[in-house]
């Protein structure tokens, strides 16, 4: 397990409340230690070239905040938004500098308190997502919500593929091109 | 690194930056006492700051440079060229053990004990081999006592506020002034110390007129003053008369003061004299002033000039000019939410404008223009003078010089030119480079200028200054000038130009910028990192600015650097593609056309456009950002174009509306979108909508990369498309 899971695990002891929230019919969970504030859908501002998963960017009081679509992200079927989709405004630590981010969500449901001794270890296989992005599973009366290793889901190397989607070899195109616009 | 030692930093980097400056204008006037006094002083300074810290390290290295700058002080050592290059490389040395304050391992310097043994051979009295303490920083210069009677010297004493704080004790001062002779006269000056609830126990205001009966010369008595630093010490000889008197009054630092207090405290009057007179002044009324002149005690001259200095004084605390040292990001904060409240008010301003109600119109007028003069004056905050950065270049200058063994000169002018410091902090190293390209390249050595007919000293000149809405910096040399044919036929040998190119002068020049012109062979001692010439244009593009260069064969060469004033707001011109706006940078824009019916099909159907009878590519935006609008049926085609350019290349965006002219508060991309080809960045609407900045060179650049893999894969058949990759071959 690695450090960030270990951080993470102490939040929770130190407080265990999840807030809990729809993802294409899926119930997931995360950390409310992380979470800044929760905002109702606007429109977002597409931001063209990027992967799909990202939503686009929003105004939050005059920041720009990046939007990123989980369903996309995790293979799941995304919903339409309707008059219950929300923004999930997280605080993320990203290569040490504090990145806002939203998430698109179907429905919040509500906030949880989930003691350790209930959480379940992610399985190994069957479950819908990545099992790195899982930090385990708790059971909600009658089915599992997955609680997610959101600092794991939202790292540096799982959103920022901008650079890498566009061009592999960026750096030598540029070249080409400078040289050839010389011409 | 605690707020202390920061502090500890950055004064001392100021210090050395000092130090360094005093020391290249003593190179030139070697005997000006002023300026062995500031260099010491600054050493003397450092050492006493890192005692409060207790760096002993510093300590230990500075103190040896003190003593060796003392024996220059005393004239023991004369000055020359080796003697300052010797304390360049020990300031040098003392920044680097400043920059490792943080680091945790203690660091080796091999050229420490190099610089020490220069250091001691250079001294007179090679006796500095006893270690330095704390207790040294003190400092106790043993002087003969002597108390035989002299002439009596008046002596005006204030010390600086930050006296103590920088370690000093007072008390060693009178000691010291014991040792020259017999204090005959004291007293204390309190007109400076604040009330009681106001005051700040670390702050020293104390101050004292005193009279010291010595034989010892004036020199000499300063001499021992002068180690306290900040603080403000006159001393009056004893023949002085009223105009000395007149002279002390007019430098005193004192606050607002009554009249009385001042002369009697310069002892121009004794303090009977001053309480009859205010006794007087109890009963018949009148001004002080004029009442020490009725009663004749004190000459009338000597009077008027200490009311001049009190009207000074007052009026001088209202305008004074105070510094206050500021985190950077906390004024960027500033700006940004300056920025948010300019985007919130053009909000209300068009709902006061829905409303059609004339008074709140008018309120919200105000308000704007109130937040416009904030904005002015926050993105002010942010300017600083270039003159910090350009001063850095007399050293660098001197030292290739130098090491290339050629007579060049540095001229800088327009050194107040402000420029926003994100600027500033980053021009350094490009211009660096410029400057060493000129030493290297441009100007000759001294026996080929003398045979061209040129003085045998280059000049480089290093200008700054506005024009139009940007900053214009220059780095002019008259040496040589470029050798277009050997940088035709370099660009040839390296690939960057065909063999059979005919190109204009200027062409030519500007090929000294591309990547892959400048080789590995450059790296010597003097870049010491071999950059390329690409790299520097790289650079000064990435603050939005552009470089030029300009050559006459035997004249000489200049370079002309232009930026734009502030990296936090560009003027910008708004247009809507499908449902998202876009800002374009308006200085890449040429013009806005409005597409005719034939023109229209024309330009969806394919990637250019005749305009003018010529052809225009066009950015297929909607193929390269994803845009999915139908835009096959005539109606829903783009209607607007707009031409823009990029070094010199016209291409052309179709957009759908334009929305005019605004000011677009830049935010960058953030982490998650770095990298992303074509946008320089975020903005925000008046309507509180996001809007992406266009960067149009990096558009148009990766637009083309994109179109050649393109090409690369799919093979190409005959060539009939006008594209972009075309446009830019």
């Amino acid at each position: 397990m690695s450090d960030v899971d270990l951080i993470e695990l102490n939040d929770s002891l130190i407080d265990s409340q999840y807030l809990t929230f729809i993802i294409t019919d899926e119930e997931f969970a995360v950390s409310i230690m992380k979470v800044k504030e929760i905002i109702e859908y606007q429109s977002l501002t597409q931001v063209p070239m990027v992967p799909k998963f990202i939503a686009g960017a929003v105004n939050l009081r005059g920041a720009v905040v990046p939007v990123i679509n989980l369903a996309v992200k995790f293979g799941l079927e995304a919903r339409a938004v309707n008059r219950r989709s929300c923004i999930v405004i997280m605080e993320m630590q990203l290569e040490g500098e504090t990145v806002v981010l939203g998430i698109l969500v179907d429905k919040v449901l509500q906030v949880v308190d989930i003691p350790e001794s209930e959480i379940e270890p992610a399985p190994s296989f069957g479950a819908q997502i990545k099992t790195e992005f899982i930090q385990g599973m708790a059971r909600s009366e009658d089915k599992f919500v997955i609680i997610l290793s959101i600092n794991q889901v939202l790292s540096i190397n799982e959103i920022s593929v901008v650079g890498k989607l566009q061009n592999e070899n960026t750096s030598t195109l540029d070249a080409e091109v400078e040289k050839n616009s010389a011409k | 690194m605690d707020e202390n030692t920061q502090i500890f930093v950055s004064e001392s980097e100021e210090l050395l930056e000092d130090m360094e400056q005093a020391l290249l204008a003593l190179e030139a006037s070697p005997n000006d006492d002023n300026l062995i006094n500031r260099i010491f002083r600054a050493a003397h300074t450092i050492k006493g700051s890192a005692g409060l810290f207790g760096f002993d390290d510093i300590i230990a290295f500075t103190h040896v440079v003190e003593n060796l700058l003392d024996d220059i002080r005393n004239c023991l050592v004369p000055v020359s060229v080796d003697l300052i290059t010797l304390l360049m490389k020990c300031k040098d040395q003392i920044v680097e053990m400043i920059e490792n304050l943080n680091s945790e391992d203690s660091i080796e310097y091999p050229e420490k004990a190099e610089l020490l043994a220069l250091l001691n051979a250079f001294s007179a009295s090679s006796s500095s081999d006893e270690t330095p303490s704390i207790a040294s920083v003190k400092q106790v210069v043993s002087l003969e006592s002597d108390n035989s009677t002299g002439s009596i010297y008046h002596i005006s004493i204030r010390l600086g506020l930050d006296t103590f704080r920088e370690g000093f004790d007072p008390e060693i001062m009178f000691e010291q002034l014991k040792e020259l002779g017999t204090i005959t006269q004291i007293k204390m000056v309190q007109t400076s110390i604040p009330r009681l609830s106001e005051i700040d126990g670390e702050n020293c205001h104390l101050g004292w007129e005193l009279s010291l009966d010595s034989l010892k010369s004036k020199q000499e008595i300063t001499e021992v003053l002068e180690f306290m630093d900040g603080a403000n010490i006159k001393i009056l000889s004893p023949d002085s008369q009223s105009k000395d008197f007149i002279k002390l009054i007019n430098e005193l630092p004192e606050q607002d003061s009554a009249i009385g207090k001042i002369l009697l405290d310069i002892g121009a009057i004794s303090p009977k004299e001053l309480q009859s007179v205010l006794n007087k002044q109890k009963t018949q009324g009148g001004l002080t002033g004029e009442l020490i002149i009725e009663e004749g005690l004190s000459q009338e001259k000597v009077v008027k000039s200490a009311i001049k200095t009190q009207s000074k004084v007052r009026k001088e605390k209202q305008t004074e000019r105070e510094f206050i040292r500021v985190a950077a990001d906390k004024l960027d904060k500033l700006v940004n939410l300056v920025g948010e409240l300019v985007i919130g008010s053009a909000k209300i301003t068009q709902l006061a404008k829905s409303r059609h109600d004339i008074e709140l119109e008018e309120s919200v007028e105000e308000m704007t223009q109130a937040l416009e003069d904030m904005r002015e004056t926050a993105l002010g905050l942010r300017m600083t003078p270039v003159a910090n950065t350009f001063n850095r270049f007399h050293r660098v200058v001197r030292d290739i010089a130098k090491s290339l063994d050629k007579k060049i000169r540095l001229k800088i002018t327009g050194g107040d030119t402000e420029l926003d410091k994100t600027v500033v902090e980053k021009i350094g190293d490009p211009l660096t480079h410029l400057i060493r390209n000129s030493m290297d390249h441009g100007i000759e050595t001294p026996h080929e200028r003398l045979l061209a007919n040129k003085p045998e000293e280059g000049t480089i000149t290093l200008s700054a200054f506005h024009e139009t809405g940007s900053i214009i910096i220059e780095v002019k040399d008259d040496g040589k000038g470029l050798d277009a044919e050997k940088i035709l036929s370099l660009a040839k040998e390296r690939g960057l130009v065909a063999k059979d190119q005919v190109m204009k002068r200027s062409e030519i020049y500007k090929l000294i910028f591309e990547p892959g012109f400048s080789t590995a062979k450059e790296i010597n001692n003097i870049s010491g990192r071999g950059v390329g010439m690409d790299v520097v244009r790289r650079s000064i593009e990435s603050l939005r600015g552009t470089v030029n260069i300009f050559s006459e064969p035997g004249q000489g060469s200049r370079i002309v650097i232009r930026l734009p004033l502030t990296l936090a707001i560009i003027d910008g011109f708004h247009v809507q593609v499908a449902d998202e706006s876009y800002i374009i940078p308006l200085d890449s824009m040429v013009e806005c056309i409005s597409l005719s019916d034939s023109q229209k099909i024309e330009a969806n159907r394919h990637d250019h456009i005749k305009l003018r009878d010529s052809v225009l590519p066009l950015i297929p935006l909607d193929k390269n950002w994803g845009i999915n609008k139908n835009q096959n049926t005539f109606e829903q085609a783009r209607v607007n174009l707009v031409v823009v350019q990029f070094e010199g290349k016209k291409i052309g965006v179709l957009v759908d509306s334009l929305h005019g002219e605004v000011q677009a508060v830049i935010k960058p991309l953030g982490k998650v979108f770095d990298g992303l080809r074509g946008f320089a960045g975020f903005s925000l609407l008046g309507s509180g909508q996001v809007a992406m900045i266009m960067d149009i060179a990096d558009l148009a650049k990766s637009v083309a990369s994109k179109e050649r893999e393109r090409h690369n894969f799919t093979e190409r058949r005959t060539r009939k498309r006008v594209s972009m990759t075309d446009i830019l071959e």
